[in-house]
This record gives C-alpha cells, sequence and structure tokens, in this order.
C-alpha cells in the first residue's frame, strides 16, 4: 500500500519539477495564505504558549478571589489576606507580586521604570536559582524595612550594565532609598507572568519604602493590589488545596466581614496568563484567527482556481489513468497528494517567511528596560501547525480540483490529443473566482476601515489644542513627596516654568489629555428638592486654576476653578456638556449638586466642551473635574502651553526642570503632538496590519483571476482562431472575454459588500469611532478592486487576440 | 531498428480452462447520444459475441459507431438499451469503480494516439495498471520486465514517450497491456497514427499475440491491416451490416 502512496508522491514531484512556472505560482500564493497564519500562531505560540521559565509548572497555581456578585474571579489580593493564606494554609506555599513603579536615580540622572515588588519566597515558591549572585529567601528576615536589595531582571542587567559582573553589591537609590544588588537572574526568567521580563524584583518587607502613598497597605484588607500565586506542596492536590482555600475564607469572612464577608479563594491551574488580560488576549488571538483563516482560504481558493484552470492540461492523463483501471478516489486521492505535497513546499516557504516575520516583530517591539521574553520562533509546536495547516491547505484547494478532473468524459480526451472540453468544471472555477473576489472585499473593506478611522482619529478634533504644548505627567509617590512637599513643589514648578522665555501658561491635572490611565465614580445628581436621581457613572480628572485656559477647553457655561476653591471651601466641580445634558443643559446645571459618595456632595461651577478624554475612538463620556486643590494627588500631568513651536521648547523646559528638581525623571517629557501619535499607535498598528492582509488579499485574487483567464484564452484558442477567422475584430474578442471575466468578479465583489455589511459590525469598537458601514470605502474598495480585476483579464484576453489565426487553425 | 516478430506466448491451459468460452456477448445493444432536442443513434440493437481466442476486426466508415462499440466493450461507456455480458457476468449497470476494476483487470486498451503518460517513463507506463492493482513490487517488476521484453522495448525502458517513435510508442501500449494480462484487448485504429512500416510492425505484433491465445478486438478502417483478423464485422449507420470469417 504504501508503494503506490510513494509513487503518488513521485509523480506530484514530477509534476512539480516538470511545471516549475506554474508550480512556483502555486507555491507563492499558497505560501501567501499559510504564511500569515504560520506566522499568527507563531506569535501566540512564542507569547502565550511557551512554558513560563519555573520549576514543574503543574504543581503550581493561580489563586483567585470570587466576589459574590462579580461576573468572574479576579487575581487581586490585599496585602493582610495575602499573610493570613500564607500563614494558614497546609497545602500551598502562597507568594505574591505586583507591579511597582519606580524612580531610579544613577549617574546624576533619574528615570522612570516598572519593576516588581514580590514575597520573600516568590523565587523559592517558583523554582528559580538566579544567574549571577543570589536571590532573597523567605525566612531571611521579613521584618518591614529588613531587605534593601534587589534582583535584577536578564535585559535590564545587559542594558544598564552591560552584563558585568561587577554589578552585584553595587548600590542603586530608588523611590529615594538604597537598595544593594544581589543577584541576576537567568535570561528567559519572567516571574510569574509570561513574556515581560520586570527591570528588577524587590521584596514586600520594603514595600514602604518603595509605595510610601498608601501607609495603610500592609493592614488594609479591602486594597487588592497584588497578583497571588503558589505551589502545591508535595502529597497534596488541588482538590485539596481548593477545600483548604475555601475553609480560610470561611475564617475570614467571620473575621474580617467588612471585607471578606461577599469573598472566597480558589486554586485554578497556572498558566502564566492573568486573567485579567486572558479575555482581551482571547478576542485578538480570535481577531487574527479570523483575519488570517479568510487569508488562507482566500489563498485556497485562488489555487484552487489555478488547478481547475489547469486540469484542461491533464484531462488526456486523467482519462488514460482511468481507461487502465484507476477508480475515481485513486485518481481523487492521487490529486490530493499532489495538491498537499505542493502545500507542503508552500508551507516551507512559509515557515522562511514566518521566520523573517518573527525578527521583524521583534525589531519592532518598543524599545525599553523590560525584558521581552519570547519563546523560539520555531519549535516542534510551529513546525507541527505549519504542516498541519500546510495539510489542510492543501485538502481545501485540492478537493474540489480533483473532484471535478476525476469525472471526465473519458472517450473524448482519448480520441484526441489536443486539449479541450472543461470537465465541466467551469462552473465551480467561476464560483471560486467570485469566491476570491468576495473574500478579498472583505479584507479590504475592513482595511479600508481601519485606515479611514486612522484617518479619521488623525484629522478629528479631540477637543483640546494638538499643537504648541509640551506635557510631562509624574508621580511624586516614588520620590518620597508627603503631601504638603506635592504642594509646595506644585506651586514651585508651575512659577519656575511659567517664567521660562516662550512658555505661555502652565498648569497641572492629574491625568492629560488622551491619557492611558483613568479614574471613575459613581455620581448622583441631587434634585433641587434635594432627591437623588439615578446614579451615573462619570470619568475623573483632577484640575488646577487655568487648566482649561492653558489645554484649549473651552467653557460652555460658569467658571474655572481659582484660588478659592481650596480643602476648606465648598467642594466644587467642572462637569463636561455630555454631562451636563443630564442636568437639562449647560446652563441648567450650573449650581447643581451632586453626590459623589456617602457624605460628599458637590457644587457644579462650570460645564466645558466635550473632548477626548482616553482614546479618540470613545463615544461622549460623561465626566467630571474636581479642583485638585480641594481632593490632592500626587500623580501630576503639567500642561504647557507655549508660544511657538513646542519641540522647541523642549531643552529649555528640561533645563528648567532639571535645575529645579534632579531627582525627576525626565523621560515623560513630551510634545502633544508626540503623546498623542503615541495614543494612536494601536490604531496605526491595525491600520497597517490589516492594509497588509487586504493588499495580500487583493494580489491573490488577481493572481487566480489572472491566472484562470490566462488559461481560459489559451484552452479557447481555437474559437478565438475560427471568431477571427470569420472577421472577428480583436477589440470585441477582447470584450466579450472582459465582459465573461467582469461578471465573476461583480459577482464576487457584491457577495463582499453583502458579507462585509455583517463582518465589520464587530470591528466597530477598533475604528476610532469611524464607521464600520462608511459608504465610501464600501463604494472605493469594490472599485478598485474591480479595476484592478479589470487588468488582470485584460492583459491576457489581448495577448489571446494576438495570434495569427491560421496558426491556431492550422495547428488545431 | 530491426524489429523482430515476438514468439507467441499461450495462456496457462488451466486458466484457460476456467474462463467462459464467450469473452463478450452484446444483446440488443443501443447507443443513443441526445444533446438537446437532437438525439443521434450511435449503435442500434448490436448482438455481438466475441470468443475467447477470437481476432475480431470491426470496420466500417467515419461515424458508423465503431468507436461507440468500442467503449462499450470496453466499459468506458455504458449502452443505452441492450445487455453486455463480460467473461459471463453482466456488466450493463455495473457503478463506475466496478468498471474501473473490470477495467484494469480484464481489459486492454491501445489506442490510435498511443496515451502514455508523457511525464512517465516507459517502464512507469507499463507498471502503472498494475499500481492500481495494489500489487506487490517485485511481481510488478518483473511483469512489467517480460511485458517489455515481449514487444522488445525492454531497452528503452527507461525512456520517456516524447524520446521514442511512433511505433516504439505503441509498442509502449502494448506492453502496458500485456502486463496486466486483460481477458480481451481493444485497439482502436492501431496503426492510425504510425506509417506503414511501423503500422506493419505493429499488426504482427498483435497478430503474434493472437497466435498466443490473446483476444483481440481491433477497429479499423484500413483494410491492410483487416486481414490480420480472422473475423471481420461491418457496422453502418450504428447497425451490424455484416460478420464473417477471415481465411487472411
Amino acid at each position: 500500500m504504501w508503494d503506490s502512496w510513494w509513487q503518488d508522491i513521485r509523480q506530484a514531484a514530477r509534476l512539480v519539477r516538470n511545471n516549475p512556472g506554474f508550480s512556483a505560482v502555486l507555491i507563492g500564493c499558497l505560501a501567501l495564505g499559510i504564511g500569515p497564519t504560520t506566522t499568527a500562531f507563531s506569535l501566540i505560540n512564542a507569547s502565550l504558549l511557551h512554558a513560563v521559565d519555573v520549576d514543574s509548572p503543574e504543581t503550581l497555581v493561580t489563586i483567585l478571589t470570587n466576589r459574590v456578585g462579580a461576573e468572574r474571579p479576579s487575581e487581586g489580593i490585599s496585602y493582610p489576606n495575602y499573610v493570613d493564606l500564607r500563614d494558614r494554609s497546609t497545602t500551598l506555599d502562597v507568594a505574591v507580586a505586583a507591579d511597582a513603579k519606580l524612580s531610579i536615580r544613577s549617574e546624576g540622572t533619574s528615570e522612570l521604570a516598572e519593576g516588581a515588588m514580590v514575597s520573600p519566597n516568590f523565587f523559592d515558591v517558583l523554582g528559580r536559582k538566579a544567574l549571577l549572585g543570589d536571590v532573597f529567601h523567605a525566612g531571611d528576615n521579613d521584618t518591614p524595612g529588613s531587605q534593601p536589595v534587589v534582583v535584577l531582571g536578564y535585559a535590564y542587567w545587559q542594558d544598564k550594565f552591560q552584563g558585568s559582573p561587577d554589578v552585584l553589591g553595587k548600590t542603586m537609590r530608588m523611590n529615594g532609598h538604597d537598595f544593594k544588588v544581589v543577584g541576576v537572574m537567568p535570561q528567559s526568567f519572567t516571574g510569574q507572568m509570561a513574556v515581560v521580563q520586570p527591570i528588577l524584583w524587590a521584596s514586600t518587607t520594603m514595600l514602604d519604602e518603595i509605595r510610601p502613598d498608601i501607609p495603610s497597605q500592609r493592614v488594609q484588607r479591602n486594597h487588592s493590589w497584588m497578583d497571588p500565586f503558589a505551589r502545591i506542596r508535595p502529597g497534596a492536590s488541588i482538590e485539596q488545596a481548593n477545600k483548604d482555600l475555601a475553609d480560610i475564607s470561611r475564617q475570614l469572612a467571620a473575621e474580617f466581614p467588612q471585607s471578606n464577608e461577599f469573598m472566597s479563594f480558589s486554586a485554578a491551574p497556572f498558566t502564566g496568563i492573568p486573567v485579567s488580560i486572558a479575555e482581551g488576549v482571547g478576542q485578538l488571538v480570535a481577531l487574527a484567527g479570523v483575519v488570517v483563516l479568510l487569508l488562507l482560504l482566500l489563498s485556497c481558493s485562488s489555487t484552487a482556481a489555478l488547478q481547475l484552470a489547469r486540469a484542461t492540461v491533464r484531462r488526456r492523463e486523467i482519462a488514460i489513468r482511468m481507461a487502465i483501471g484507476a477508480s475515481r478516489w485513486r485518481i481523487v486521492r492521487q490529486l490530493l497528494v499532489e495538491s498537499v505535497f505542493v502545500a507542503i513546499l508552500a508551507g516551507g516557504l512559509a515557515l522562511l517567511l514566518t521566520l523573517w516575520a518573527f525578527e521583524l516583530y521583534k525589531v519592532l517591539l518598543p524599545d525599553g528596560p523590560r525584558g521581552i521574553v519570547l519563546g523560539s520562533s520555531l519549535d516542534y509546536r510551529v513546525l507541527a501547525f505549519t504542516l498541519l495547516a500546510s495539510v489542510v491547505a492543501g485538502i481545501l484547494f485540492g478537493l474540489a480540483p480533483a473532484w471535478q478532473m476525476s469525472r471526465p468524459d473519458l472517450i473524448a480526451p482519448l480520441k484526441s490529443q489536443e486539449p479541450g472540453g472543461d470537465f465541466g468544471s467551469a462552473r465551480v472555477r467561476n464560483v471560486l473566482v467570485a469566491a476570491q473576489f468576495a473574500l478579498a472585499v472583505v479584507l479590504m473593506i475592513s482595511a479600508g476601515l481601519f485606515v479611514r478611522g486612522l484617518r479619521r482619529a488623525q484629522t478629528l478634533d479631540p477637543g483640546f489644542e494638538t499643537e504648541r504644548m509640551v506635557i510631562f505627567d509624574t508621580d511624586l509617590t516614588i520620590y518620597g513627596y508627603s503631601m504638603q512637599r506635592t504642594n509646595q513643589f506644585v506651586d514651585d514648578f508651575l512659577k519656575r516654568i511659567g517664567e521660562l522665555p516662550g512658555v505661555e501658561s502652565v498648569s497641572v491635572s492629574r491625568f492629560p489629555p488622551l491619557s492611558r490611565s483613568s479614574s471613575n465614580t459613581g455620581m448622583t445628581p441631587i434634585g433641587e428638592d434635594l432627591t437623588a436621581g439615578a446614579s451615573v457613572m462619570v470619568g475623573l480628572n483632577w484640575a488646577a486654576p487655568g487648566y482649561f485656559d492653558t489645554v484649549g477647553i473651552p467653557f460652555v457655561a460658569g467658571r474655572d476653578f481659582n484660588t478659592k476653591d481650596s480643602r476648606l471651601s465648598k467642594r466644587v466641580v467642572i462637569i463636561n456638556e455630555s454631562l451636563a445634558r443630564r442636568f437639562g443643559g449647560a446652563k441648567e446645571a450650573l449650581g447643581k449638586m451632586a453626590s459623589g459618595g456617602p457624605g460628599e456632595s458637590v457644587e457644579i461651577v462650570g460645564v466645558v466642551k466635550d473632548s477626548k478624554y482616553w482614546s479618540f475612538g470613545e463615544e461622549d463620556v460623561d465626566f467630571v473635574y474636581l479642583a485638585i486643590a480641594q481632593t490632592p494627588t500626587r500623580e501630576l500631568a503639567f500642561c504647557i502651553r507655549t508660544n511657538g513651536d513646542a519641540d522647541a521648547m523642549l531643552t529649555p523646559i528640561a533645563s528648567a526642570i532639571r535645575s529645579f528638581n534632579n531627582d525627576l525623571a525626565l523621560s515623560p517629557l513630551r510634545t502633544i503632538q508626540e503623546h498623542t501619535r503615541q495614543s494612536l499607535a494601536p490604531a496605526r498598528m491595525s491600520a497597517i496590519l490589516f492594509a497588509v492582509m487586504g493588499g495580500l488579499a487583493l494580489l491573490l485574487a488577481v493572481i487566480g483571476v489572472y491566472g484562470v483567464v490566462s488559461y481560459s484564452v489559451t484552452r479557447r484558442q481555437l474559437e478565438i482562431g475560427v471568431r477571427m477567422a470569420l472577421g472577428g475584430q480583436p477589440r470585441d474578442l477582447i470584450a466579450l472575454l472582459v465582459r465573461r471575466g467582469l461578471r465573476l468578479v461583480a459577482i464576487g465583489a457584491a457577495a463582499g459588500i453583502c458579507a462585509a455589511f455583517g463582518v465589520t459590525r464587530f470591528l466597530a469598537p477598533l475604528l476610532n469611532g469611524g464607521s464600520p458601514t462608511d459608504w465610501q470605502v464600501f463604494l472605493f474598495v469594490p472599485l478598485v478592486l474591480v479595476a484592478v480585476a479589470w487588468l488582470a483579464i485584460y492583459l491576457p484576453a489581448r495577448k489571446a487576440t494576438r495570434v495569427d489565426p491560421m496558426v491556431v487553425l492550422r495547428y488545431e | 531498428m530491426k524489429q523482430s516478430t515476438p514468439q507467441p506466448t499461450r495462456a496457462p491451459q488451466s486458466d484457460l480452462q476456467s474462463r467462459p468460452a464467450q469473452v463478450i456477448r452484446l444483446e440488443k445493444v443501443s447507443k443513443v447520444f441526445a444533446v438537446e432536442d437532437v438525439e443521434t443513434r450511435a449503435l442500434v440493437d448490436v448482438d455481438l459475441t466475441i470468443n475467447r481466442g477470437e481476432f475480431v476486426a470491426v470496420s466500417g466508415p467515419s461515424g458508423c459507431g465503431k468507436t461507440t462499440l468500442l467503449s462499450i466493450l470496453g466499459l468506458l461507456d455504458s449502452p443505452t438499451a441492450g445487455n453486455y455480458t463480460l467473461d459471463g457476468d453482466v456488466v450493463t449497470t455495473l457503478s463506475q469503480p466496478e468498471r474501473a476494476r473490470l477495467r484494469n483487470k480484464k481489459i486492454g486498451f491501445i489506442f490510435q494516439n498511443f496515451n502514455l503518460i508523457g511525464d512517465l517513463t516507459v517502464e512507469q507506463n507499463v507498471d502503472l495498471p498494475l499500481t492500481y492493482q495494489s500489487m506487490r513490487k517485485a511481481d510488478r517488476t518483473r511483469r512489467v520486465q517480460e511485458a517489455l521484453e515481449r514487444v522488445e522495448m525492454s531497452h528503452r525502458a527507461r525512456h520517456y514517450p516524447s524520446q521514442l517513435s511512433g511505433g516504439q510508442q505503441q509498442r509502449a501500449a502494448v506492453a502496458r497491456v500485456l502486463a496486466v494480462s486483460p481477458h480481451i484487448l481493444l485497439a482502436d485504429e492501431p496503426t492510425g497514427n504510425l506509417d506503414s512500416k511501423n503500422a506493419e510492425s505493429i499488426m504482427r505484433l498483435l497478430s503474434t499475440l493472437h497466435q498466443g491465445g490473446a483476444t483481440i478486438c481491433m477497429v479499423t478502417h484500413d483494410p491492410r491491416y483487416i486481414n490480420y483478423a480472422r473475423r471481420i464485422v461491418d457496422l453502418l449507420d450504428g447497425r451490424v451490416v455484416d460478420d464473417r470469417s477471415n481465411a487472411g
């Protein structure tokens, strides 16, 4: 049996060797479909599927917090709850980790960085030793402030210390305190989370030094800010661990009902992907999967159409095989082996494309001290997936041609040597050509919508000035500033920067415009009869006097904050127009009261125009500005309006900041243009990716239709010769051929437009506010496709009519 | 190139005894081709019996139904009416896979245009029908060698059809038939694409095979080669108008 399979494989190899041009087109087409599929898988594999570098991950668990009424469990846990789990569990060794914003001072300058704060038993629970030096351990000395040491991440060690072993014992000043470097972790170690390698790990014994802003965090039970995980102790099972956690949860609920009554803990298998982002990652993977699948289908459909077109050439061969006794199944099998063989060659090429794309992806990753640890671009999973994708593609593109080619009229081809006849495959081929264009239209319309969305965002009025402004945000908490010192800092900073030549005005808020950070709260309008209305969720920012003028957000009614709005005065807020409409309008809202929490009522003193707060794509948001003087914060965003070019002011402003306070990290200083450009980075990346996919789709569809038309006119050369011999004009024949081809393209495009109407609705949240049914895109894309298709049909048609009819007729 | 006539090889006696004397029997076979509203009666009530070991030539003018008859005999096509019995089994209503299996085991075709597969060597072409029988490689190799020796084409085994003359291609096609030892050999104008020298050579080859016990049904309209057959059937307008012995 294997012998006959081997014979089919040899026949497939022979076909490729004897038809190098045609095979190259097939392989290229398929590689363009398989390549993106394997690239997407390779990236998913390297970032999500490769094992986190920990010891025995199968005995690790993630500890989830289940809250009554919450849709799904979360990972957050408070420090006191962690300590209780750690001390009371008989089945688990519990550890925690949390992000830590760090200000690292070295060589006279400061930089902001993201590190990790982890429990002293962190490395012991994960079971990893240091590459250089040592890690800290549980029990070294767990008392607060006793471990002023850090363990460096490999990428940060390479980046900042050039991989020098002399780093051990060096002192790093972080958040105003000295820490000694005791170790460096291996390159592949990222901690409890996959992919992202923190720059360093510090011990939670240093909580008060690293996060001085929340002095109560060691005792506050309802502040869940750490991610817990644990190792199941030898002899215990995950079921026993869950029972153990349930018992402890009950104890804690009884002991601390205020914080723990409606909360319980459970253990889930460890994956290295936080549940908080797993859903988003899943959606992203699903979207990528759909896009690459469409592209794969398109390439299969193109190659199937080419195969069918070529079937006319192989008509006689198939008839001979069947005449000497090959069954239809045997012929189908042979043709499928040929298709799969070609697809596997395409898979090889796709693998090369994948390796190249993977390297490109790594180059495109944003620079930063945090290492991105990806698995290998090529491992057994990627190879197996590529093989699987190739085989599936081979079967997909080979099945329809095989089915058609295996039922020829046996007699005619055996009697005559000239290619002719169609196996009745024209209908299937036509369906395939139409399907290609339908798929191409869907992908290109999606690409068009992304591009339009990006363009819209780039030209959209965000509701604030997008020129002549410099932004500088900082978190004084990490510099160890007290609230009093912060207030002084703000006053001095505003004064110093405001005096700079070229600075028109300067103000401060908690978040800059288009901030990635956000704050929300429920707000309840209070009627004139002091009855509370329905609570609405509002976005929050904190603003100082002059902020709106500096940023360029105009007032619709009322006044700005002023120096009289202090902690001792009545609490006031400024709201946006959208929220004002809930109060009956801008003027009507003035003086109205609202409740922002138990016992907290605020008066609306101003209404400003709506603007974009977090992203260009957001819908209208109800928004409230608090007076920064009444609700102090150490997270600050300074907005500096300049008289002229903002770029030219970066250096003087940086010098002023440095001379003002050398501790401050300058890395966040940027122009508003740069800031908005960064905000648009995801939209730009999506638009580029979809544009590439759309371009590939167009290319594949055009190759498909060009190949089909070329073969069709070759097959019909006799007809063309006869028509010309009878006096037909070349232009009439071209028109005839183009008309036939374009009819298919038009049908496909129409089907694609209908499908796109259904599909693009799901893209709406990603389009930066652009319409998923933008009529210009829906009109323009099919027109482009038809125009390109016209060219792809016209060229082979024109070539066919240039033959000498006598030559054709004599040959036939 | 000098080509000698191969020695006839007789089928084993026991094998012949186990087979019915009538290899082919057609009873009232008709074939109608209908294209839109136009019906063409290619065969009309044809009765024909071919016995084991016979060499029958089917002759007649162009369009008389010779090829249709051969296609039905070769199970490439089905009759519209009537019965077809092959080796004692009624094959009129067989399914496609069963027809393919019978074509492979019992019927050998020789075509006017040779119909060798251009991508395969002579050896591989001859081997092809055997692979469809799922025969072991060693057996196939032996049979291919024997068949090529019988048509004196062993020295061209590794050549591709395009490297051969017309006569050599037809010999290779005959070898492909011989390799499967069919119950009947159907030849459709086997000399139609050959010059007279090569045509004579092929006819001598068929004659030798017949002397060796092969059953042959040959369609031809060339009077020079009809005389190689021992029986001549004349067709006209789809009907058998004459069926006579030929002393040669």
